[in-house]
C-alpha cells in the first residue's frame, strides 16, 4: 500500500463517520477540530438552502414588523 | 566512479550510513508536533494565511481530487519534521474536510476522489474470452497471416544471402565460385 492509498482510506474512514479514537483519546483536553465544529463552520460559511429560507422567512416578519 | 578521475570512487565510502548524522533531516528528528488539534491549526494557518490556500483551490478546480490535494499538503508537514507520516494518515480526514468546506465556500466543484472503482470483472471481458475460446481456427489463421510481415522485410526479418555475405566481407561472386 503506498502513502497516497494509506490517505485516501482514512479519508474514507472518516467521511464513513471513523474518527481515530486512540489518538482522540490521548488528548487531555477536548478536541477542538470534531465533526461539529466543521460542521458549523460549514454552515458559517456555506449557509445551506434551508437557513437562506428560514433567514428569508425571518427577514420577512422583520420587514413586516418594521411596516407595521 | 568519477569519469573525469577514475582513481577517485564518487560514491560513499562503505559504513558511511553509520557515521553519517541523520538528524541532517526534518523527518528523521522528532517531530514537532503531536497533538491533533495543533497539527489541524498548522495546516489551516497555511491554508489561510498563505497562499498555499488559493494554490490548492486552483488545483482543485482544475479537477485534481481533494484527496491529492490533502496528500500534498500532510507531506509537506511531514517533509518539515512538523508530524510523523502515521500521524498525518490520521488527520488527512479533518485536513480533507477543510479543504472541502473552503471549496464550498469558493464555489468551486470538487472531486473528493474516495469513490471506490469497481472491483469485478464485466460481462464485456467474459464474453470478448469465450469468444475468442470458441473460436481457435480465427487465432490460427491470424497467426499464419503473421510470417507474411517478415518476408516484407521488417527490421527484424532474416536477410538475404546476398546481404549476409556482404557484411562477412564476402563478394557474391566469390560464394558462387566456391559452390
Amino acid at each position: 500500500m503506498t502513502f497516497e492509498e494509506a490517505i485516501i482510506i482514512s479519508v474514507r474512514k472518516y467521511y464513513a463517520g471513523q474518527d481515530p479514537e486512540e489518538l482522540m483519546g490521548s488528548k487531555e483536553g477536548e478536541t477542538k477540530y470534531t465533526r461539529e465544529y466543521f460542521d458549523e463552520l460549514e454552515e458559517e460559511l456555506v449557509p445551506s438552502d434551508k437557513k437562506k429560507k428560514s433567514k428569508t422567512k425571518e427577514d420577512e416578519e422583520v420587514d413586516a414588523d418594521e411596516l407595521d | 566512479m568519477s569519469l573525469t578521475n577514475p582513481t577517485q570512487p564518487n560514491a560513499p565510502i562503505p559504513g558511511a550510513n553509520y557515521t553519517s548524522d541523520t538528524r541532517n533531516y526534518p523527518w528523521h528528528r522528532p517531530p514537532d508536533i503531536t497533538d491533533l488539534d495543533e497539527a489541524l491549526e498548522y495546516i489551516m494557518d497555511r491554508l489561510t494565511e498563505t497562499d498555499a490556500g488559493m494554490r490548492y483551490m486552483s488545483l482543485i478546480e482544475a479537477g485534481t481530487p481533494i484527496t491529492t490535494i490533502t496528500d500534498m499538503a500532510v507531506t509537506l508537514g511531514v517533509g518539515r519534521g512538523k508530524f510523523t507520516p502515521d500521524f498525518a494518515i490520521l488527520m488527512s480526514g479533518p485536513v480533507t474536510r477543510m479543504l472541502e468546506i473552503m471549496a464550498k465556500s469558493y464555489k468551486i466543484e470538487y472531486d473528493l476522489g474516495i469513490e471506490e472503482s469497481d472491483n469485478f470483472t464485466t460481462s464485456v471481458v467474459y464474453k470478448e474470452v469465450f469468444k475468442k475460446a470458441l473460436a481457435p481456427e480465427d487465432d490460427e489463421a491470424e497467426i499464419t497471416e503473421e510470417p507474411s510481415v517478415e518476408e516484407d522485410g521488417g527490421l527484424m526479418s532474416a536477410v538475404s544471402e546476398e546481404e549476409q555475405a556482404s557484411m562477412l566481407g564476402y563478394d557474391s561472386e566469390e560464394i558462387e565460385e566456391d559452390e
